[in-house]
């Protein structure tokens, strides 16, 4: 309401100072008289106002750019803060998929940590006996699980990490799955699900950020997980070919499948069927966002019962090149 | 006396098997559960202690015990986990299990746990 009030304060202004400009035209003046509208006040009268009419309007004008500035000053620090928001919450999201899946990613690391201590404990027993021709295997055995931990522990701390979410560079998507795997695909394979690789080996590159990109790939793995903790036949599929200008993957499992009443929402912000404090309801959402921002799409198939397959469709790198040079 | 191993971590087999081998034990090591089931089954009153890793794909260690625990066997079992289990008591409810250890763990542990079971097979 403010505004309008403002508005018509601002046109009312700019009509006093345009009107005795208009005067100076000599059909004006005609029409001026004609009207005899202000026949008590002298053109010269007018021209005495011009001044004082344009100081204020001067002031008012000066008010509205002030107040402009200021507006897009707030604009400029809400966008900025969004940005931050935005950042935020991709990085919760992403610690949420670790946190997720933290019993398998101990898992992968107390093993060679076993490893490791019985084989120490082993070689210092043989040390004792004096058998030391014996101890080389067992350092060796070290020297390999250690390598093991550190892949992991490494990787999840270029997973968690901050640095290189604008990273863009050419992606080898099969690599991005594979790596998606390190942190729990003997996980997978304790709870008995079989997982099947069907990458196509000829997969061009795409253009994107590879921590975004297995950011999506562990969040569709650990739904496909959930989904199959009660079904009997228990199958992760991961497929990855290459259709016109688009790189495909395809996550399908066979699971219990999404309801039909929840299936739009699913890439909703903070929708989850997880039981509470499993699940953030982040996971598909992001990956969304994450999709988007490579130009491609994410979909879903799924029957209740049945299970489900994501669908994942990223431009070839020549293709978003294009798409960016419009 | 007679043991059974079970676990999916090659390395980690290898590695038991050895050590309790040096200590003068007769080791069966498997590496799965089904495997391991069979084995008990075929000879069950030959074993004195099973060591089993929590989780193995296919069956695992915990339905294996369940299992013959059902069909009555009394076995001692000691089970080596790589999940942090040794504080969930609620695994080692209605089951004859003697220890739980977390990976990594030391071999003085197992130790203490082997003594613990060859003192109650003395008793018996």
């Amino acid at each position: 309401m403010g505004r309008i009030i403002k508005g018509i304060i601002f046109i009312a202004i700019l009509g006093a100072v345009l009107f005795p400009v208009l005067c100076w035209i000599d059909a004006f003046e005609l029409l001026w008289e004609w009207t005899g509208f202000y026949e008590n006040i002298e053109i010269d009268e007018l021209f005495i106002l011009f001044p004082i009419l344009v100081f204020f309007f001067v002031i008012f004008l000066g008010l509205q750019v002030k107040e402009i500035i200021y507006l897009s000053q707030k604009l400029q620090v809400s966008s900025d803060e969004l940005k931050v928001s935005q950042s935020q919450l991709v990085q919760s999201a992403k610690l949420a998929s670790v946190g997720e899946m933290i019993a398998a990613v101990v898992h992968e690391i107390n093993n060679p940590l076993g490893v490791i201590n019985m084989a120490a404990d082993v070689s210092l027993i043989l040390h004792e006996q004096g058998k030391y021709d014996l101890i080389e295997e067992h350092l060796r055995a070290i020297k390999v699980q250690t390598k093991r931990a550190s892949v992991i522990v490494n990787h999840l701390l270029e997973f968690c990490r901050d640095a290189g979410l604008e990273k863009q560079e050419d992606v080898d998507i099969n690599e991005v799955i594979n790596k998606s795997f390190i942190f729990f695909s003997k996980d997978l394979s304790n709870k008995n699900i079989k997982v099947i690789h069907e990458l196509s080996e000829d997969l061009p590159l795409v253009n994107g950020n590879v921590i975004e990109l297995e950011q999506v790939f562990i969040n569709l793995f650990s739904n496909a997980e959930n989904a199959l903790r009660s079904s009997s036949e228990k199958q992760l599929t991961v497929r990855s070919f290459h259709r016109g200008c688009f790189v495909i993957v395809e996550v399908e499992d066979t699971g219990c499948g999404i309801p039909f009443n929840v299936k739009s929402k699913i890439f909703d912000s903070f929708f989850t069927t997880k039981e509470k404090g499993e699940g953030t309801g982040l996971g598909l959402s992001i990956s969304y966002k994450i999709i988007q921002n490579h130009k491609g799409t994410i979909g879903v198939e799924s029957e209740e019962g049945k299970g489900s397959k994501f669908i994942i469709q990223i431009p070839v790198m020549k293709v978003h090149e294009n798409i960016d040079n419009g | 006396m007679k043991i059974l191993i079970m676990d999916d971590e090659p390395l980690i087999l290898k590695l038991l098997g050895n050590y309790l081998t040096m200590l003068n034990h007769q080791v069966v090591p498997v590496s799965n559960g089904k495997k391991g089931l069979e084995l008990f089954l075929e000879d069950p009153e030959t074993f004195d202690l099973i060591i089993t890793d929590f989780k193995m794909s296919g069956l695992d260690g915990i339905s294996v015990v369940a299992r013959l625990k059902d069909e009555g066997y009394d076995v001692p079992v000691v089970f080596i986990s790589g999940y942090g289990m040794a504080d969930k008591k609620e695994v080692t409810q209605n089951l004859k299990i003697v220890a739980v250890l977390d990976k990594p763990f030391d071999l003085e542990e197992l130790n203490e746990v082997l003594s613990l079971v060859e003192t109650h097979e003395n008793k018996q």
